[in-house]
């Protein structure tokens, strides 16, 4: 019996290794191997493109940009600089690119530029293609998808995204530019490829951990921000609304306002793919109620003092209870959003839907995000007169989501350290540079709908005499955005997109009344207790025992 | 098991210690291609069933987010038994599958019954595809629909609106109150499909003679169901009810397309959402393994369990 | 009398059968009507007939979903050619032959069937990571393709009723192992092997949070996983599309059901009962 008993267990090694030999196999080319496993990146997400544009628009709400024609080709629009280095003179092969979106898909959209510059680096090096990879989803699946192809390393041989999360930020997967950065772009006129980010290169704060700098972006010259509120006038005049709200006062008074006349006041979806518009209105409450702690937790354990909160002084701040759920400013967080809530629009624990309420003239109040804006403006079913404006503070200073007044707009750009194995680190690093050179940042600008402009003009100067723009871009502007965005002690802008999820559960069973508020505070803490936890065991070298 | 056998080999036989090595090795040679033709499943099974049930289980005993492992011993199922959400997800699964064993008894087998009591002919035939169709139509389509039927300005509001009832109108994904009760509405009236199949195949498999021998006796059509038919079927019930069981312990689809498990923390979580989420959102693939873990405990005990009843229900007869 | 008491009963069992056919049938049409319906229409009159019928819906829906249709085209091909043709020659030597082992891991295939889908989800999430196979069909093939017990365990029964007689035959004119499999086994079970090919397709066609997890991007994603992605994915639903994707993620199977119907009834039977 004895022996029967082993033979098989030889014979279940012998099959183990040969499992090994044959999972090794599919590692070698993971990519080539299914024959359709690369569909035309065009074909699909075209679907992106909304089919509206094909109805006619009415003419007197139309912005001057949307007059010109789409087509890139035409003779109206500035030609792209021309893309050839000497340097690298003889780049050849296939430049897989990972999109936020289908960047070619929509002329009218902002991204749409950069789009123009990749085709026209490809037009100027003849043995490249670009093959696009759109990546789509809810920005947090977007970011789930980042992160988990970073880590299975089927990521692209360059990503680009629309702004950069701290908690996808990883050293170990990604280039670092450091250097390059040090040495002159090919082309470029300046000494270091550094000079070339307006701005003195602000965009590249936010993405570098330990002098390690993992992304670049095209700056935006200006201030503008990312977010704002579109308010619908027809509902604002019902409301007998003179003058949009400055202060939280005048902004709840509004509301009431508008509820009694039978809008819904304020849109504000909990659940799917616009859950994050929630929170980043915790972003925006959050940075004015924890302004003390902020100043306590940045430069916290070792860390550089830059009105920006790291994962690491989070994480810190929750350790040595400097952010914690017994702080006021959380039980005000909460107590704010539940007398705020009575206002929001129906449903706004329910899936979203379907279409878009605001433009359907059922809310008065929607945040935006910029890049988004060409959907409400190109919608010919937006008869109404609209405009935007920026959230009154609720104390202190109101400050902006996004990267305001760090290139806000432009797109982040990385590198996967897997690049640099395929040998294709020279042909994304040149694309990237080309990007990035003033030049192309020039023409960026040229054919933003906000032209870039000097910070702090203010909305009379980036618009002259066009009352329609002004009205509609008042709440990116205004007021002006210069170093005046949230620090980021909040779950958002430090754990990730992901773990927001979980907060925004929390609140939805607070708001709801499943939750009183004794209990709201205590998952929040046990949320806030199990993120630092994690984020310390990811990083050894904080050495947070010490701290 | 060895009924039949049809041996090119001769069977082995059992042969004293000394030998038997040499009898196993001169098997083993000349079954050689018997081996290589089960090698390809046993390859897979390794690959896709062994290794990964015993890394999970041993994963869920760590901290592992794909770049690091890091034993942290049973930190993990402290915290899933500590969660007050971890619990009300296993009570949103146990009200789940109650409400479906409940289901599964009853709407499919009155619809099998009703079919398979008209007579043999077209309308039969045609009541049977009609309910047999539905198959067809994949789950999670039925569940994206059914999604969109519960929306605010969703069909379910509109009927009820229609028929005068409009104060009865909810938003019935976005009410802790009807969030749980709407997943498992889902389907309604849940006479279509696999179970419909599987109760009509077993009514009609019932010789005629046992009912018209009770039709004899003036027995009548309620009677003649439950004390004839309805015994002989019990075998198909009970498999149906092992299998809804079974899937419900372990299905997910319907909470994550219409809830993602809200709302709030735990308006429709159940614990293999709970489980998916970890590992998508949090990429915790450590915690996420610990629910997977529980979840194969509760499933094998449960099938375990079913096992020693039916071994115990056939040796009874 | 009797006679018009069990017409009337009849009448009963089709009048209740209409009521739960509406209901059913209800959500169905409805899927189809929206379908054609554009974003206006359907805050107007949402459960009203559509008027007029967007056909755009379509045109949009299929540019998205073609892609998808054809990765689960070859997903389901590739991955059941394989199971089925592993778990055919398995079968096959379990169900006729004798040989040193054989009780030992025959169980230790059946073992496979107690093991819930749920305890496998993540350590084989992480095995696709690990060797980089997340958003390629790979991730999807290969887990399908392991999928044979239950196919085993409906083709060995079938082996094994087989008439000793055929093989004998056989081997009198000298076949070997491999010949009383692929022409003897081989052309008997056909009719079973492709029934449980239409249970794996219709099982395959049907899983949503396994694609869902690994092959969320356009080279590899399925299609009920592109529905849902169509619909929450992108900036702005439209949401006749979506329901027009979703009727579209259907038509395939509605397809493979007329063509095969009964072979599909007695495969999805047998996948479920022995299941």
């Amino acid at each position: 019996m004895f022996a029967l008993r082993k033979i098989p267990i030889w014979l279940a090694l012998a099959l183990l290794l040969m499992l090994v030999v044959a999972c090794a196999a599919p590692t070698a080319a993971p990519t080539s191997a299914p024959p359709t496993a690369a569909p035309a990146p065009t074909k699909a997400p075209e679907a992106t493109k909304p089919p509206a544009t094909t109805a006619p628009q009415p003419a007197a709400t139309k912005p001057p940009e949307a007059t010109k024609p789409p087509a890139p080709t035409t003779a109206a629009k500035p030609a792209a600089p021309v893309a050839t280095a000497a340097s690298r003179a003889n780049l050849k092969g296939e430049l897989v690119m990972n999109t936020w979106r289908d960047i070619g898909a929509d002329p009218k959209h902002p991204n749409y530029t950069l789009y123009l510059l990749f085709q026209e680096w490809q037009k100027n090096h003849p043995g490249v293609t670009i093959k696009y990879q759109p990546m789509l989803g809810t920005v947090v699946e977007i970011f789930g998808y980042i992160t988990t192809n970073l880590r299975s390393k089927t990521l692209a041989d360059g990503v680009m995204q629309v702004f950069p999360s701290p908690a996808q930020l990883d050293p170990d997967l990604q280039y670092d530019f450091s250097a390059d950065l040090a040495k002159q772009n090919p082309y470029s006129a300046n000494k270091t490829w550094k000079e070339d980010f307006p701005l003195s290169a602000v965009a590249l704060n936010d993405v570098t951990v330990k002098d390690k700098v993992l992304m670049v972006g095209t700056t935006y010259v200006g201030d503008l921000g990312d977010t704002a509120i579109l308010y619908n006038q027809e509902w604002l005049d019902k409301a007998g609304i003179k003058t949009l709200p400055k202060t939280w006062a005048e902004f709840y008074d509004a509301m009431a306002k508008l509820k009694t006349a039978g809008a819904q006041p304020w849109y504000m979806p909990m659940a799917g793919n616009e859950a994050y518009i929630f929170t980043w209105y915790v972003n925006i409450l959050a940075d004015q109620l924890y302004d003390d702690a902020i100043k306590e937790c940045d430069g916290a354990a070792g860390d550089k003092k830059d009105n920006r909160i790291s994962q690491m002084e989070i994480s810190w701040c929750i350790k040595k209870a400097k952010l914690s759920s017994k702080h006021l400013g959380t039980t005000k967080l909460f107590e704010e959003m539940k007398k705020w809530s009575a206002y929001w629009h129906e449903g706004y624990q329910a899936p979203p839907p379907a279409g878009d309420p605001f433009i359907q003239g059922k809310v008065a109040f929607r945040s935006i995000v910029r890049i988004n804006m060409p959907f409400v403006e190109n919608d010919p079913n937006v008869k109404f007169k609209w405009g935007s404006f920026y959230l009154p503070p609720l104390q202190g200073q109101a400050r902006r989501v996004g990267n305001a007044g760090a290139g806000s707009g432009s797109q982040y750009m990385f590198i996967p350290k897997t690049t640099q194995d395929k040998g294709k680190l020279d042909l994304a690093l040149d694309l990237l540079q080309y990007v990035t050179a003033p030049k192309s940042i020039e023409y960026w600008c040229t054919l933003q709908t906000v032209p870039c402009y000097q910070p702090g003009s203010g909305i009379e100067k980036v618009f002259p005499g066009n009352a329609v723009m002004q009205e509609r871009y008042r709440g990116f502007i205004e007021p002006p955005a210069v170093d005046n965005r949230v620090r980021g002690l909040d779950i958002n802008n430090t754990y990730g997109q992901a773990s927001t999820t979980n907060e925004t559960k929390i609140f939805q069973d607070y708001l709801s009344g499943a939750m009183t508020l004794d209990q709201a505070l205590t998952a929040y803490q046990r949320l806030l207790d199990q993120l630092a936890d994690t984020a310390i065991r990811q990083h050894p070298e904080w050495n947070a025992d010490k701290w | 098991m060895m009924s039949q056998e049809l041996t090119i080999a001769k069977p082995i036989p059992r042969a004293k210690s000394s030998q038997r090595v040499a009898t196993l090795v001169e098997g083993v040679r000349r079954n050689w291609l018997l081996y290589v033709l089960i090698l390809p499943t046993f390859l897979f099974s390794i690959a896709f069933y062994y290794y990964p049930m015993a890394s999970g289980i041993y994963h869920s005993f760590t901290y592992w987010d794909i770049k690091r492992t890091i034993w942290i011993g049973f930190e993990n199922y402290q915290r899933m038994f500590d969660d007050p959400v971890a619990l009300a997800a296993w009570r949103n699964m146990l009200t789940i599958l109650v409400s479906q064993l409940v289901i599964v008894m009853t709407t499919p087998l009155l619809g099998a019954a009703l079919v398979a009591h008209l007579r043999p002919g077209l309308a039969q035939y045609g009541w049977r595809m009609m309910f047999v169709m539905p198959i067809v139509v994949p789950a999670t389509v039925v569940v994206f629909v059914w999604r969109w039927f519960y929306g605010g300005d969703g069909g379910l509001n509109t009927i009820l609106r229609a028929l005068g009832l409009g104060a009865l109108t909810h938003l019935w994904l976005g009410e802790n109150a009807t969030a749980l009760w709407a997943i498992i509405g889902t389907g309604f009236p849940w006479v279509a499909g696999l179970n419909f199949l599987i109760y009509l195949a077993a009514l009609q498999s019932i010789p005629e003679e046992l009912l018209d021998a009770a039709r004899v006796d003036g027995a009548s059509a309620f009677r003649r169901f439950f004390q004839i038919e309805l015994p002989l079927i019990r075998n198909q019930m009970m498999v149906l009810i092992v299998l809804t069981f079974i899937f419900y312990l372990r299905s997910f689809d319907a909470p994550l397309i219409m809830t993602n498990g809200g709302p709030g923390m735990a308006g429709t979580l159940v614990p293999g959402l709970q489980m998916y989420r970890a590992v998508r959102d949090d990429l915790d693939l450590g915690y996420g393994s610990a629910i997977g873990t529980v979840l194969f405990v509760v499933t094998l005990g449960l099938m375990l369990i079913n096992q020693l009843i039916s071994r115990r229900q056939k040796s009874d007869a | 009398m009797a006679h018009f008491r069990r017409h009337l009963g009849q009448y009963a069992i089709h009048a209740i059968l209409l009521i739960l056919a509406i209901f059913t049938a209800i959500p169905l049409i409805t899927l189809v009507n929206l379908s054609f319906k554009d974003p206006y229409q359907f805050n107007v009159d949402p459960m009203g007939p559509a008027s007029p019928l967007t056909f755009e819906n379509y045109a949009l829906a299929w540019r998205f979903m073609q892609d998808p249709l054809l990765h689960n085209i070859i997903v389901g091909i590739v991955s059941i050619t394989a199971s089925i043709a592993m778990a055919a020659a398995t079968a096959f030597v379990f169900a006729r032959f004798e040989f040193p082992g054989r009780n030992w891991l025959f169980g230790a295939l059946m073992l496979i069937l107690l093991v819930p889908s749920t305890v496998l989800f993540v350590p084989t999430y992480q095995l696709i990571i690990q060797f980089s196979l997340q958003n390629t069909l790979w991730s999807l093939i290969l887990p399908y393709a392991a999928h044979q017990s239950l196919i085993i365990v409906v083709l060995r029964s079938f082996f094994a009723e087989l008439p000793s007689e055929m093989f004998d035959a056989a081997k009198v004119d000298g076949a070997g192992v491999w010949q009383l499999f692929t022409r003897i086994a081989i052309p008997l079970s056909l009719p079973v092997m492709s029934a449980m090919a239409i249970f794996q397709i219709w099982w395959i066609w049907n899983d949503y949070a396994w694609p869902s997890l690994v092959a969320n991007a356009p080279e590899a994603r399925t299609a009920v996983a592109a529905v849902i992605f169509f619909n929450d994915g992108m900036f702005r639903p439209e949401p006749g599309a979506g329901m027009a994707a979703a009727v579209i993620a259907a038509i395939p199977m509605v397809i493979l059901f007329l063509v095969s119907m009964r072979t599909f009834v007695a495969g999805i039977t047998a996948g479920a009962l022995k299941g």
